[in-house]
């Protein structure tokens, strides 16, 4: 059975060409097939997902569903607290932790009709990974089970890759939406902080922390977004003030008379980048051109000062939340997690403050940049996806990648599948936008997918 | 490429010293392994304490984290 894309399905439910309880099982036979090669789920919740699917058909069988999302196979990632469902953090400090409430994310999406598979591997606390000695083994990915995910939001691009799910949540710290769905050829957007709430999500570091949605299409990442952006009092961070736009609805307005500025100066000497990411770069800005935007290059700060602010901050604000349980708990951390975050512990107040007042610059430079162009169009990854034993231990530390950059500014950013390049393992571009302009870089990612033909390609296993 | 790491400022018994001072009791290996990239985690800081583009920040320089009153915080 060929996997839809959310859109497709909302179309096939209300023409009556497919179920929502049909859909469910097809994804309940293809989890029970293709899970023991992927480790995407830390559980699954066949039983709720039936009763969702079957609430799901009795109203789309009486002409009133909730909307697109109604009877669409979805699952969050392991650290969107669901009521009387564990949510792990994909640890074992919180092996037998169950909530009492859910997310508001989780809530949001339930009340669109969604059927919730279950919960989704994820790196540690949404930090570290590929890690061998925690509970759950690491998610693998489907285009060739050898190589890693990216993370932390790996268990949902495995899953929708692989066609177990349409979409899912996933949290954006220094890229864990947009690394994982780069190396798996999915969509993903760190929408606008602030935009969607991060109540009842596990958090790694306050000030960094996104949640968002990802997703086979950029469409499908418009419509779970329009699903769980807004404000949100419980979210201290929530914009309170700006009311969500239409995201699908503005999915097809196109790029003509747009101003993308290309940062090729960050690819290179900065970060060295495969044939294939940088063939798929290229091709992008030719891409755009030709649907009538135009792009120029420009110039962003190093990439080095974005990791430096970036890095520091998440450590220390991670560092925050976990030093009484690395003083007294210490051996039940996985060893990525455990080391990365303890080197917090030699940073000074000053150096977190210091980090603060670079991030205040380097926003500053990306606003005036900004005021030139609408859009940024960046490498979303180095490359293809490497073998899952062969990533270094501190190797997003020691290399500065393209995704942290936007979670210092906190502008949205989207990663895009570009085309496949050594093993047909996926390459990707990154869109990234002013702050709430998500649904200008939706609409950038949208047009480019739909002028190329990387969508109609699945990974083998899926059958 | 073969990437140089940063030679940290201190040894790997001082940076032991360190961890403990912040109540963290590291065992052999993972000490090595923090210490082996402390020299780079130390070349950040000093690139934090620089402006963009490597110039002297001005004293009042304000952090992106300032409190509004008012907030709703």
């Amino acid at each position: 059975m060929t996997v839809p894309s959310i859109a497709e399905a909302h179309r096939a439910f209300a023409s009556g060409a497919a179920s929502p309880v049909e859909m469910a099982r097809g994804a309940l036979e293809r989890i029970g097939r293709l899970e023991p090669r992927l480790h995407a789920f830390v559980t699954v919740t066949a039983e709720r997902a039936m009763a969702d699917a079957r609430a799901s058909e009795a109203r789309w069988s009486v002409g009133a569903p909730l909307g697109p999302l109604d009877g669409v196979p979805i699952a969050h990632k392991d650290i969107y607290e669901t009521a009387g469902i564990g949510t792990t953090g994909h640890s074992r400090l919180l092996q037998d932790h169950v909530p009492e409430r859910d997310a508001t994310v989780v809530r949001q999406w339930r009340a669109a009709g969604t059927v919730m598979l279950g919960k989704l591997a994820t790196h540690e606390f949404a930090f570290g990974g590929p890690s061998f000695d925690l509970p759950w083994p690491p998610a693998r990915n489907p285009w060739d089970t050898a190589h890693f995910t990216a993370g932390s939001s790996s268990g949902t691009a495995a899953a929708i890759a692989s066609g177990m799910i349409l979409g899912g949540t996933g949290s954006d710290t220094g890229g864990s939406i947009r690394g994982p769905a780069a190396l798996c050829g999915l969509a993903g957007i760190k929408p606008t902080y602030g935009l969607c709430s991060r109540a009842g999500v596990l958090p790694l570091a306050f000030s960094l922390d996104t949640t968002g949605p990802m997703a086979w299409t950029v469409e499908d990442c418009a419509l779970l977004l329009d699903a769980m952006a807004g404000p949100d009092f419980a979210d201290p961070a929530s914009a309170r003030g700006r009311a969500p736009v239409g995201y699908a609805a503005a999915v097809g307005n196109g790029v003509r008379g747009l101003r993308i500025g290309v940062t090729r100066d960050w690819v290179g000497e900065q970060h060295p980048v495969s044939a294939a990411a940088m063939e798929a770069l290229e091709g992008a800005v030719a891409t755009f051109r030709g649907l009538g935007a135009v792009v120029e290059d420009v110039v962003l700060p190093p990439m080095a000062d974005f990791a430096a602010c970036g890095f520091v901050i998440m450590i220390c604000e991670a560092y925050a939340l976990h030093e009484p349980w690395l003083r007294t708990r210490r051996g039940e951390y996985g060893e990525l997690f455990r080391d990365r975050v303890s080197l917090a512990g030699v940073i000074s107040g000053a150096d977190y403050l210091q980090a603060q007042r670079k991030r205040r610059e380097l926003c500053a430079a990306v606003a005036g940049v900004m005021r030139g162009c609408d859009l940024l169009l960046t490498g979303a990854a180095s490359g293809e996806a490497p073998a899952i034993d062969a990533v270094p231990k501190w190797s997003s530390f020691e290399r500065p990648g393209f995704t942290m950059p936007f979670n210092v500014t906190g502008q949205p950013a989207l990663s895009v599948c570009a085309g496949y390049g050594v093993g047909g393992l996926p390459v990707a571009i990154q869109l990234v936008g002013r702050p709430f302009e998500d649904a200008v870089v939706l609409a950038a990612g949208h047009a480019y997918e739909t002028g190329h033909p990387w969508r109609q390609r699945r990974p083998d296993l899926v059958g | 490429m073969t990437e140089v790491r940063p030679v940290p400022s201190v040894s790997e018994a001082e940076f032991v010293g360190m961890l403990r001072r912040a109540g963290l009791d590291v065992d052999a290996a993972s000490s090595e392994a923090m210490h082996a990239v402390y020299g780079h985690l130390e070349a950040m800081l000093a690139r934090n304490r620089e402006t963009v583009g490597g110039g002297v920040r001005e004293r009042g320089a304000e952090p992106a984290c300032v409190f509004v009153p008012g907030s709703g915080v």
